[in-house]
């Protein structure tokens, strides 16, 4: 009974507080969802647009490594230039979105699942790019790309063309690796945990 | 005004009251719980559309509501960790007038602060429940075997009534 008391009184609690008032009338609302979707058609055809303005001075970049012997240079850009179209194509496809109208446990697994998915495509494109990088620094891109940009100062040249640009890149690329490594075994747990809650 | 607009009036005449307590439990800023409200009016609007009359409005409401809101915590949580001191709440809550008044509005602090500590889905039972709403209702809405959603309810009114009993003791010292 006492019990039976206290439960009533915690509901009676909850809907005793003040509601949060919305500001705008149901036809604004309405009126503002319109405008909303309205408004999401264009960042597709700008997201678009910069993909194939990206692999334009991918083309450009490769017409110019052409010109040169060096065939290293040539299959690396040419790496780099069909990784781009393939991260391009992921990301126009994009993941499976759910509507937020089916259950809460399937949203939210679907939620982290899409994190999980985006991670895990970061993950992929830096290991992806680590042969373009190598094949661009053994065939001498550094020292190139610094020639075309006016650098005449031989100690730069000479720093280039050694190991140490594809050594400070392999290091960032690892902690990138790593960092995103780590989220997404945070995702895996919380991803188990909800499998478990749906048993 | 087309179909949409009229289910979606609907759906706010029916759920418009419990939404407006919802974003309480989701959010402590005060702009962002209004964000989050119109965030929410918005999605709902958008997802009547695909409204084909399975389940009842109220349990898609809920869905759609609870759904958006859960995302809103999950995107934030790395943002800013915001860890809600009763002070806090008091402050938030505004000014109190009367010894009655500030019992509850304290009370409602302490309920809150308990709920605000709940990872999404646990959070998702508490509100429901505290609307009213019952076992299999809130099996529908979240997608957790009725079975579970008893279990979970049964702890959660543990939990209250035990950290109720702690509240008054503390009060009566």
């Amino acid at each position: 009974m006492h019990e039976d008391n206290r439960e009533q009184s915690h509901e009676e609690l909850w809907k005793s507080q003040e509601e949060e008032s919305m500001q705008m009338s149901t036809e604004e609302v309405c009126a503002m969802a319109r405008r909303w979707e309205r408004k999401n058609v264009p960042v597709y055809w700008v997201l678009l647009g910069l993909t194939v303005l990206f692999v334009a001075a991918d083309l450009r970049g490769l017409r110019f490594f052409v010109n040169f012997p060096s065939p290293w240079l040539v299959a690396g850009n040419v790496w780099m230039l069909a990784l781009c179209c393939y991260v391009g194509w992921t990301l126009r496809r994009g993941p499976l979105k759910m509507a937020p109208a089916g259950p809460c446990l399937a949203f939210l697994r679907r939620g982290y699942e899409v994190q999980r998915w985006a991670l895990l495509g970061v993950r992929r494109g830096v290991v992806l790019f680590a042969p373009a990088i190598v094949a661009l620094w053994w065939g001498g891109g550094p020292v190139l790309a610094a020639k075309n940009l006016g650098v005449q100062s031989t100690r730069v040249l000479r720093l280039l063309a050694g190991p140490t640009p594809l050594i400070v890149l392999a290091v960032m690329l690892s902690c990138i690796w790593l960092a995103f490594w780590k989220e997404g075994r945070k995702l895996d747990r919380e991803i188990e945990k909800l499998g478990i809650e749906a048993r | 005004m087309d179909k949409n607009d009229e289910l979606y009036k609907e759906a706010s005449a029916l759920c418009g009251a419990a939404l407006g307590r919802l974003v309480r439990g989701y959010e402590t800023n005060p702009e962002a719980r209004r964000d989050l409200l119109q965030e929410i009016h918005i999605e709902l609007w958008r997802s009547l559309r695909l409204y084909d009359g399975r389940c009842s409005l109220q349990t898609w409401v809920y869905r759609v509501a609870h759904n958006v809101a859960a995302s809103h915590i999950v995107r934030s949580r790395r943002a800013s960790e915001r860890l809600v001191d009763l002070d806090a709440l008091e402050t938030e809550l505004g000014f109190v007038d009367g010894e009655v008044q500030a019992n509850q509005r304290l009370s409602v602090s302490r309920l809150l602060d308990r709920i605000y500590r709940l990872k999404p889905l646990d959070r998702q039972i508490i509100l429901l429940y505290l609307e009213g709403e019952q076992a299999a209702s809130i099996a529908e809405i979240t997608g957790l075997s009725a079975a579970n959603v008893a279990t979970k309810i049964h702890r959660i009114k543990k939990l209250l009534n035990r950290q109720s009993a702690e509240g008054t003791n503390h009060a009566r010292r």
